[in-house]
Formats: structure tokens, sequence, C-alpha cells
């Protein structure tokens, strides 16, 4: 193993390479290293621990699996992907374009100029994910990370009383409910406790927190969604070194990965819009630039169209692109008006 | 690099060791790299003269025996040279075959314009057609097992045929391998494990795809900056790739994204060094009034690179589009 691959602080590396250890190998002693080095035992230990030790299984008698990893393969993953709940965006039309809602294990990004709804879908989100699990939903709690302060809390209450009312009325379908118990669990004061709200100031704070999110998970098992909203503004201005503010987000946004994968959870992100100049013109484009639009795994891009408001599909490893229409209403986000009311895929 | 003590050559006594240490040689290459009259004017000084001598001869026939020997240019041309289809036909003829076993290929494009379809295309074919084992490093989070299953359908048609074959299915399925890595530590560690296991059992191994979704984005957070440490990680994970690729015959498929370049033209992004990794450089662009993407290669160590195919995104996969020309054209 080469030396400078492994995750070390940049004084024991250059201990290591002025000794001669530009390559090191697991089978080292740890008491020869520390002499040769000149560092510590449990520095050297810490170093033989880092070193990828293989621990591959000899080979298969399979004609087709003679490497037989401990990842997982495709097969697992199509089992348990089918398996795997999405929250709902309380837009029929939304929901089918996104194969049924918002998914788990996926960073979801949401871009859109102004006015047009983001952070209402955001709200709707965190609320949504608590519809509780013999209902469909996904009973979790959801983490709102503020950035603007754009998170009406008045606006959260009035869109969890007539989801309230929803899933009661839902209830009430299904004899096998227990309406006492429910009562209980689906209460105004119960969803907006389970609502975890970070207000965010400055950049520093804004990767301090995602930095953090880790700890959080493990207090709060329960979170299903992390809405960053948004992600982009303290990033959009007092950059002096671009290079800095790409690296940064590229590295916040493989955080954000490594989460979603561990806990079993979703990431909105939502972004604004900026024009970017062509020799046609301009045209409005999601902001933070081409490398992040790597970031995301899928991106919605809301905008309006004729006095309507729609979202489309724009990248997803497992969707087609569509468009559908919606509406923001008192209730949060529903079903667009009758004439808008069919999806239509481009 | 090993350590000179470390390489069990009987010459190298201890004391003869400390005679090199004491001019800095510890290991194989410091040797290398020393001018060796200066070391032994050194040594000429001390009693154990004749010893280091002997230690010097037998440092060289080491250091000799350890090139890998030549062949002369008929012999490379009888090798055997492998393709490994896409499974999509544009593709496939324009690059006359596939990818080709032994080097890296790279697929650039701005965001959705198909890099990670092409993958998970190459990966679905290579798995049920040629039945060979495929790793999937997957930085993005954007491997969907569910789209692969779609491919697979796909290759064969119809349901009847679907549920025919269902064991020849999962077997596919469960030859892609997909690991899930957000840094580029956990990358490397993985790669040099790769190395190891299958110099162990490179004769039993069915391995013949290593895809990379995508290699730009575990690498630019640490490039960049005053630190040359993540210029040299990324180094290290083209030449750890590039020796995988030779030494078991894999087609290495990797994805980079694009940067602005000049007059706002997109263009690869991870700079100029990481240019001399990858063997063959696939551009590709989408059209979204006629949803054709558009595939060009940027560089090819064989073929000339004018050529252009084209391929839509269906729902059974990449499927191939003759014919079409872009407007700019």
């Amino acid at each position: 193993m080469e030396v400078v691959t492994l995750p070390l602080p940049p004084s024991l590396r250059s201990k290591l390479q002025a000794a001669g250890y530009s390559t090191i190998d697991s089978n080292v002693s740890p008491v020869e290293l520390a002499r040769d080095v000149c560092i510590t035992h449990e520095e050297a230990l810490g170093i033989i621990k880092l070193i990828p030790t293989s621990n591959v299984s000899p080979c298969g008698t399979g004609a087709s699996s003679a490497l037989d990893f401990c990842g997982q393969n495709a097969w697992d993953l199509f089992r348990h992907e089918k398996a795997k709940r999405r929250i709902i965006t309380s837009c029929h039309d939304l929901d089918n374009i996104l194969g049924g809602g918002i998914c788990t294990k996926e960073v979801t990004e949401i871009c859109g100029v102004p006015g047009v709804g983001k952070t209402q879908l955001g709200i709707q989100l965190a609320v949504n994910v608590q519809i509780p699990a013999e209902l469909g939903g996904m009973g979790g709690h959801a983490i709102y990370i503020d950035t603007e302060g754009s998170f009406m809390v008045e606006r959260a209450v009035q869109m969890i009383e007539s989801s309230v009312v929803e899933i009661m009325r839902r209830a009430m379908l299904d004899p096998q409910v227990d309406m006492e118990a429910l009562k209980s669990e689906v209460n105004v004061d119960k969803f907006l406790s389970q609502i975890y709200y970070f207000r965010i100031h400055d950049v520093s704070e804004q990767v301090a927190v995602i930095n953090t999110l880790e700890k959080f998970m493990i207090e709060h098992g329960q979170v299903r969604l992390i809405v960053i909203d948004s992600v982009t503004f303290h990033f959009r201005q007092g950059f002096e070194d671009m290079a800095l503010r790409t690296r940064l987000l590229s590295s916040l946004s493989l955080k954000l990965m490594a989460l979603v994968q561990k806990h079993d959870l979703a990431i909105v992100l939502v972004n604004q819009v900026t024009n970017k100049i062509t020799q046609e013109g301009s045209e409005v484009v999601p902001a933070l630039g081409e490398s992040w639009s790597h970031a995301c795994t899928n991106r919605l891009i809301l905008y309006w169209r004729d006095g309507q408001r729609f979202a489309s599909l724009f990248k997803s490893p497992s969707l087609p692109t569509a468009t559908a229409a919606y509406e923001v209403s008192a209730k949060g986000i529903t079903d667009a008006f009758q004439t808008y009311k069919k999806a239509k895929y481009i | 690099m090993v350590l000179l003590r470390n390489l069990g050559l009987s010459s190298l006594t201890p004391s003869v060791l400390e005679l090199f240490a004491a001019q800095g040689i510890l290991t194989a290459e410091d040797f290398v790299a020393h001018e060796l009259h200066k070391v032994s004017a050194a040594a000429g000084q001390r009693s154990e003269s004749s010893e280091f001598k002997e230690a010097v001869a037998e440092l060289l026939s080491y250091l000799e025996n350890r090139q890998g020997g030549w062949c002369n240019g008929f012999e490379l041309s009888q090798k055997e040279v492998r393709y490994l289809p896409l499974g999509c036909e544009s593709i496939d003829n324009l690059l006359r075959g596939g990818m080709q076993e032994g080097t890296i290929t790279e697929l650039v494009g701005v965001s959705s314009t198909g890099k990670t379809q092409m993958c998970m295309q190459a990966a679905a074919h290579a798995a049920y057609k040629l039945r060979c084992s495929v790793i999937y490093i997957d930085t993005c989070g954007a491997f969907s097992a569910q789209r692969i299953a779609h491919m697979l359908g796909g290759m064969l048609g119809s349901l009847v045929q679907v549920e025919e074959q269902r064991d020849g299915l999962t077997l596919a399925m469960k030859s892609i391998q997909r690991r899930a890595y957000f840094d580029i530590f956990s990358v490397l560690a993985f790669l040099q494990d790769l190395h190891t296991t299958l110099q162990a059992c490179a004769e039993h191994s069915s391995l013949r795809l290593l895809i990379i979704d995508s290699i730009s984005s575990v690498i630019s957070p640490v490039l960049g900056g005053n630190h040359s440490q993540g210029h040299a990680l990324m180094i290290s994970v083209g030449q750890i790739l590039k020796k995988l690729a030779t030494t078991y015959k894999l087609a290495v498929l990797i994805t980079n994204h694009t940067v602005a370049g000049d007059g706002g033209q997109p263009k690869p992004a991870l700079g100029g060094s990481w240019k001399s990794v990858p063997h063959t450089r696939l551009m590709l662009s989408h059209d979204s009034s006629n949803d054709v993407y558009t595939i060009s290669s940027l560089k090819h160590t064989s073929l000339s690179c004018t050529k252009q195919a084209a391929f839509r995104v269906g729902r059974a996969g990449l499927d191939s589009v003759v014919g079409a020309r872009r407007i700019s054209e």
C-alpha cells in the first residue's frame, strides 16, 4: 500500500517517507515500525490499522462469481429497492413522475425561481414523512435545516392540520386501525415536535451542522427526512476563492450521500436558480454551477408556465424525464386544477 | 519500494545496512538514485570493503532481474485483443467492438447526459450476455438495481422469455457487485484489496469489467488548494487503475464530470494530469429537443476521433439511433 494513499496527518506521512516507508505492508510489526520511524507504538498501531487487509474469501466454485466480495450484488439490492418506501408529495401527478414520491437512500434536489413553491414542498415533505406506517406512510421524523429563515411555523401548522384531517379520514375507512392510539400519535403538537429545526446563519455553521448530522442521527434514529432549505444561500455570497467553494460543496455532497446510504433516509436539497448568459441570450439554470449538478441523484425543477406551476424531473438514474402540474393551496401542495390534470411525458 | 533489509539478500548484513543507512540509503529506490562511487568511497575508508562490494554486486543483479523482459512488435501483434461490447449497436460500432480490455475508458459529460445509464448498460450487458462478473463502484448513489433489471428484461424482449430465463437473469444480477464509497481513501483501499485478491486467484476470476461512477466526485473534494496531497491521491488512483487494467485484462469504465472551459464550453474536469490516465475518452451530450444522446471520442489510442454515434435512453436500455445528425453539423 502506498503511504500517500493512507488517510494520515502530513507530519506522520513525511516521517514515514523519510524513514524509507513509501509503501507499507499490512504484516509489518508495530514495534519495528515505531523504532524505524521514531514514533510511539500507539501511532504505529494506528497506521497499521489503516492498511486494508485482504479479507476476501478464497475463490468460489460458482462459474460466474469467482470473486465473492462481501459487498452487495445487484440481485440483493433489487429486492431491497422493491421494499423501499417513498415520501408522498400530496400531489398525485408529482408522485407519479417520481415513481411514488421522494425516495429514501437518495439525494433529491429541488430548484426553481423564487415563489414557485420550493419551501412549501419542503415543509410538506417534512409533514408527510410523519404519516403513520399503518396508513402507508413512513412514520418518521424530519430535520429541517433553514439557511434563509423562510420556514414559517404558522404555515407548517396549517399543513399539519389539513394532513391530520386527511389521515383521520383515511383511518376511518380502515377498520383495522385503532383510532384511540392513532389520535395520540397524530395531532398537531406531536407532528410539530417531530420536526427538528436548525437555523443556520453562515457557511461555517452550515458545514458544521452537516458534519454533526451523523451524531444527531444516532441520537434520533427515527429521522427519515432531512430538508436543507436552501443549500445555496450562504454559498452565493462572500466567496473570493471559487475553487474552495467547489471543494467545500463537493465534500458536502459526498457526506450527505454517505449519510443517506447509512441511515436509510431521504435528503431534499433546495437550490436557487441563476441566469446563465449564453450566445443566444440568457437562460435560467440551477445555481452553484456545473460541478454541483452532479452532486444530487435526482433533480426536480419547479417553474411557472401560463400561470400554472409545473415540476419537471430533470435527472434521475432510474426514472424517465417527465413533467407534472401541481398547485400550492392553503392545505399545502395539492393536485393541479382539472385543465392541467394529465401528466405530460416528454 | 522495499526496505533493503526486507529484500532477503544474504550479503546485506547488518553492518552493510548500517553503512548504507549512513548514506541515507534505506530502500532499493534510494540505492538506484545514489551515485555509487560516492558510496564506495565512503565504504573504502572502512574495513568491510569486500563485504560491501559483494552487497553492491548482489543488489545490482537483483535489480536487473526485476525488469520484466521484452518482446518484439510481431509478438505483440499476435496477442489477442478482446473487446467488451456495451450492447448498443451505434456505440459499439464507434468503438469498433466496444471497450478494449486492459484499457481505461472514460465517459465525460455534463449532468444528465446518460453517463450513468451507459455504465449500467455496460454492466447489465457484460453480466448477462458475456456471463462475466462486474464490479460497480458507486460514489454518487446513482446505482439502481431496478434499472439494471429493466435493462436485462429489455435484452430478452417478451415477458414469456423473461419467465423462461429467470434463473439466467438472477445469476446475471448476482454477478454485478456494487460497492458504495464516498471518500477517496476507501476507494483506494478497495482497489488495492482487489489487486491483492486478483493476484491470488486471477485464473479463476471471471471479472472482466470494473466501473467507477463517478471518479470525479471523490477526487474533486481533495483536489486543489495549496496542498499537493490531493494531487498525489489522484495520481495514485490513476496508477492503480492502470495496473489493474493491464495486469488482469480488465475493461475499466469511469465517469468524469465537466467544468466550464473557454467560452463557457464544458470541458472534462480534473485537469491536465488526469488526461493521461484514460486510454479512451468519450464525450456525451444530450439534445433535449429530440431526446437524442450523442457520443463522440475526444481521445482514443487506436481510432480517429472524428466520428460520433447517437443513442436514445429507453425503458429497456440504450437504443442506437442511426442517421441522426447534430444540428451544428
